[in-house]
């Protein structure tokens, strides 16, 4: 794990590639969205079409809050973190009794409403412009000292400490008692549920759990981007999100989703550059790992003794 | 009152029009548990298609032979790839479908370029008519006879031929056509190749009227999501029934407060899904356990 | 003992003397660099939509910041070549403003350009004034531009829609009608459009019979257009884009309303029209810009482009071919006037100067309060198929008015630029 951490603090100083700040920025907080995420559909079993809302939630609820509310750096945050999570566990309710396909569909449809939701209440959400204009605040420790997020490697740096913090966390969760509980409805929720455990709410705690990372990835990505968009909250974006998380093997190993994000989100932005029919190569390279690297690239190098995560 | 008269008739034509990408959708999602995305491109390919052939054969026989080339393409695509994702975790098809879907759409702007195009309706169907109560137009009401007569057709199938009864059981239990010792991975691809005609059909109707550009499968996909769930998966009443439903909705709400006219299809569905969890004519099945 | 000693001070000399030599070559190292620098490659950045519903225009503006680029070749601008990096927008303000960050992190560039959609322009827009970089929007008609969301390091080549109503308003009125019905885009172009258009209709002594407020992503027009035609307009008055609006003229045509009224598109773009087809072409609209402006500027720019561009799909340059070559051939222009490659000095060199060899039947003027290219705005006739000469001879010039005529006064705009980049 820690190899992984050094890595990150370590790049922006590789040469050329490191220039790329912001890039190394967008694959943490999506790699902390995926880690999120991979409670739910890795560990629980639990496929969910829908997280790109909940991303896009926290996405909305620093920027309305920054513009409207308060001009602040952790209130913002605190907000895409709170009412992320409070939608999660609404929206929770309605799932955490399907399973499979019904799952699958139900969340599609729930995260399509939050896109027309952010789409048309311009209102609120500036509609199709989205909102612009908000801005990173210092850290300031009066009379101590301040830290300057606005620039880009500042930022980074910040948004690596948040990850290292929120992914000690998810280990801890998957790792309880909780995290195996959950582990064992993927397996079999019937046998789980004769074994007395109350799977419904075990699945709920787990999608609501998924949907805190979410909106905290959401925030900290307004704040990178200095702006809100609806275009987040597509369902594009979910299922990005799945793919990174298969791609990197998530279902067999823990560390899957970040590589399936660093991997995901560099090659998209490369091949958008070097070729103008770049989406013919990224719907094939879909289709490949679907069919050929299913358990993803860590699963691939686990080899056979690496089937199911734990 | 006219007002509202033609939106609710411009919604019933909506409405045809979905149904009949729905039902090639709840097909495949039945029989196959298979949420294909590919749908929504094959719509376009049938649009594009029928373009291309215009120019040569004019607009009935490109009607005809548009939908078999995308049912062709959508042969091809089952048996080359879709087919290995069966039976599995359903997020493996409904990622590779995906895939296949945005890998398409780059295929069509590679073929048939950027620019949009414009597809020509039949000449005695050009204009409107005075129906006494209000006015529309002539070539809508060709394509409600036409959707019709599809739905008619597919209901014939499913109903009257023993083939089609196979597959309306399969439609909603799966493991009964497995029990009746059909050839299996035959009887998919040619549920998987009507899906696609079907929607291939839809595309070259509704082409005269939205026109055709890549990016236009994106607005019958998400409500054939939709309909499915509202309508019940694998159901055929269930599908056109919604499919009217979503299209009259979605039509008189643009009239009341166009916009939520999008979000309305979910709200019913959210709705139903309460009082009928398995949506309005779905039963109990396979996609369940 | 002395062996040891003097092993002692030559290591220590060794590195007095490397020390010393790397002192000397020091002041060295940028005179090197400098020269290599010089032959270094200027480049431009161009955020340009190859995907999404702008893919269509986004290729016609490429073409036209080829054939700038293209003049430019021989001489080079301060002497080194002219490389443009041309990244995929996807016509989606969060990919823009990703490829922007990467344009100027990565590649290191201090000019961006281009942009079919206006949200997009927004977003790198954005980027651009936070890191000190110049953008220039090539595309976009939204007010907001030059208007609320104007920067300092942010300039607009098109005109915007109190341009375009100003000069298409009052000619409606006077030859077509005085009841106009609107269709709006739900947003905040389609808002402008139809605001100036009813100021002007409005100055003239028009009626204003009704709107309809069309969402975007609507593909159904049937209810709008019986509604507007229940309320009996001399003309409909349409702001609305992209895909929408193709859906709109096939609608138009399917439900034979442009023989009860005047069909008038206030911004039509050429590549909609052309899509649309000879069949589906009627009216009276408002231009940016066509290929038949009977003026030999724009002759040349024709066989320029058939020369440049024979396979093309599009057999003619468009708007945005024009307003992508004005864009970058100004840009580059700016940055020989200017002297160097600073951004600072470039859009001083930008800002209050005048084009005498324009697209269009007058100069250009770059209004350095605002960013807005000042240039004139067209109102053309939709030829019927017969009158057509060849394929793409889909309008009819009817008049032009002035940039400066048109374009929005101070008390219209009231806008604040920040202060120069240092």
């Amino acid at each position: 794990m820690w190899f992984v951490f050094i890595i990150f603090a370590l790049f922006p100083y590789i040469p050329y590639i490191g220039r790329y700040i912001s890039l190394g920025t967008e694959v943490i907080l999506w790699s902390l969205f995926a880690l999120g995420f991979n409670i739910l559909l890795g560990y629980t079993g639990l496929p969910s079409f829908g997280h790109g809302a909940f991303f896009g939630i926290g996405a909305y609820a620093a920027g309305i809050f920054f513009l409207r509310v308060y001009k602040g750096l952790w209130i913002p945050l605190m907000m895409s973190i709170l009412i992320t999570g409070f939608f999660t566990a609404l929206v929770g309710l309605l799932v955490a009794k399907k399973r499979g396909i019904y799952f699958a569909l139900i969340t599609i449809a729930v995260s399509q409403v939050f896109y027309f939701i952010a789409f048309r209440w311009e209102e609120l959400t500036g509609g199709e412009t989205g909102l612009s204009g908000i801005d990173r605040v210092n850290i300031s420790f009066p009379n101590l000292f301040s830290i300057k997020l606005s620039t880009p490697i500042n930022y980074y740096y910040f948004v690596l400490v948040i990850f290292i913090l929120c992914t000690l966390f998810i280990w801890k969760i998957v790792h309880s008692p909780f995290g195996k509980v959950l582990q064992a409805i993927r397996e079999n929720e019937i046998r789980a549920k004769y074994l007395g455990y109350n799977t419904t709410a075990y699945k709920w705690g787990a999608f609501t759990i998924s949907g805190f990372f979410a909106g905290l990835a959401g925030g900290l990505y307004t704040l990178l981007i200095n702006s809100a968009f609806p275009f987040v909250l597509d369902w594009t974006q979910s299922g990005n999100v799945v793919m990174m998380t298969l791609l990197g093997g998530g279902t067999v190993n823990f560390f899957g989703p970040i590589l399936g994000a660093a991997i995901f989100i560099v090659s998209r932005d490369l091949l958008s550059t070097y070729w103008e029919s770049w989406m013919l190569i990224y719907g094939l390279i879909f289709v490949f790992v679907i069919l050929f690297i299913p358990s993803g690239i860590l699963g691939l190098i686990g080899g056979k003794k690496q089937t199911i995560l734990r | 009152m006219t007002e509202f008269l033609s939106f609710a008739v411009n919604g019933l034509v909506l409405g045809l029009i979905f149904a009949v990408v729905a039902l090639g959708f709840t097909l495949i999602l039945g029989v196959m548990q298979v949420i294909n995305f590919t749908h929504g491109i094959l719509f376009a390919f049938g649009a594009y298609f029928a373009f291309s052939l215009q120019k040569y054969v004019g607009f009935w026989w490109a009607l005809i032979i548009a939908p078999i080339f995308v049912g062709l393409i959508g042969l091809v695509l089952e048996r080359l790839v879709i087919h290995r994702t069966y039976g599995g975790n359903p997020l493996f098809g409904l990622l590779l479908t995906f895939g296949l879907a945005t890998a398409l759409e780059e295929v069509i702007r590679m073929v048939w370029g950027k620019p949009g195009y414009s597809v020509a309706a039949p000449l005695f169907a050009a204009g409107s008519v005075d129906l006494g109560f209000m006015f529309y137009s002539k070539y809508r009401l060709l394509l409600a006879a036409l959707t019709i007569i599809i739905i008619l057709l597919v209901w014939l199938f499913l109903e009257k031929t023993p083939y089609g009864a196979i597959i309306k059981a399969g439609a909603s239990d799966s493991e009964m056509m497995m029990a009746l010792g059909k050839n299996l991975p035959r009887m998919r691809t040619f549920v998987f190749a009507i899906g696609s005609i079907l929607a291939g059909v839809a595309g070259v109707i509704a082409a005269p009227i939205w026109s055709v550009r890549p990016t236009m499968g994106t607005f019958i996909l998400m409500p054939a999501f939709v309909i499915v769930v509202l309508g019940g998966i694998g159901s055929f009443w269930g599908s056109v029934i919604a499919g009217l439903i979503v299209g009259m909705s979605t039509s008189i709400s643009v009239m009341f407060w166009p916009r939520i006219s999008d979000i309305i299809p979910y709200v019913l569905m959210g709705i139903i899904l309460l009082f009928r969890p398995r949506g309005l004519m779905g039963e109990k099945s396979v996609l369940e356990v | 003992m002395e062996k040891k000693l003097s092993k002692k001070i030559s290591r220590r000399t060794f590195l007095k003397g490397t020390v010393a030599g790397a002192a000397l070559l020091g002041p060295g190292v940028p005179f090197i660099t400098r020269r290599a620098v010089a032959a270094e490659p200027l480049y431009i950045g161009v955020v340009s939509p190859a995907s999404g519903n702008y893919a269509d225009h986004g290729m016609m503006e490429r073409m036209g910041m080829q054939m700038a680029a293209d003049e430019f070749k021989e001489k080079g601008v301060l002497g080194r070549p002219v490389k443009l990096l041309v990244e995929d927008d996807e016509t989606d303000p969060a990919v823009g403003a990703r490829k922007a960050r990467r344009l100027i992190e990565v590649d290191k560039v201090k000019f961006l350009l281009g942009g079919v959609s206006s949200s997009v322009a927004v977003s790198v827009g954005e980027v651009a004034q936070r890191a000190g970089v110049l953008y220039i929007a090539t595309n976009q008609n939204s007010d907001t531009i030059t208007g609320e969301k104007a920067h300092r390091c942010v300039f607009r080549v098109p005109p915007d829609m109190a341009m375009a109503l100003k000069t298409l308003g009052p000619y409606i009125v006077e030859k077509v009608g005085k009841k106009w019905y609107f269709f709006t885009h739900d947003y905040e172009w389609g808002w402008s459009g139809t605001r100036w258009g009813r100021k002007v209709l409005e100055k003239y002594g028009g009626t204003d019979v009704g709107e309809s407020k069309v969402p975007l992503n609507t593909r159904d027009f049937s209810a709008f257009l019986l509604k507007a035609r229940a309320a009996k307009p001399d003309a409909l008055v349409i702001t609305v884009g992209g895909i929408d609006r193709a859906a709109l003229i096939e609608q138009t045509y399917e439900f034979g309303i442009y023989k009860e009224m005047t069909i008038v598109h206030t911004l039509y773009d050429y590549e909609d029209v052309w899509a649309a087809g000879p069949e589906k072409n009627f009216g009276i609209h408002g231009s940016e810009w066509f290929h038949g402006i009977d003026i030999p500027a724009v002759k040349e720019f024709l066989a320029k482009y058939k020369k440049r561009w024979p396979a093309a799909l599009i057999p003619v340059p468009t708007q945005d071919t024009a307003n992508g070559y004005i864009g970058l051939r100004e840009l580059l222009r700016a940055i020989v006037r200017a002297g160097k490659d600073d951004v600072t000095a470039v859009i001083k060199a930008l800002e209050g100067h005048t084009v005498t060899d324009s697209l269009k039947n007058d100069p250009i003027y770059i209004r350095e309060w605002d960013h807005q290219f000042i240039w004139a705005y067209y109102v053309v006739r939709s030829k019927k198929p017969s009158e057509m000469k060849d394929r793409a001879d889909f309008f009819e010039l009817l008049k032009w008015s002035p940039g400066k005529d048109v374009a929005r006064t101070k008390e219209e705009n009231p806008v604040k630029l920040e202060p120069y980049p240092s």
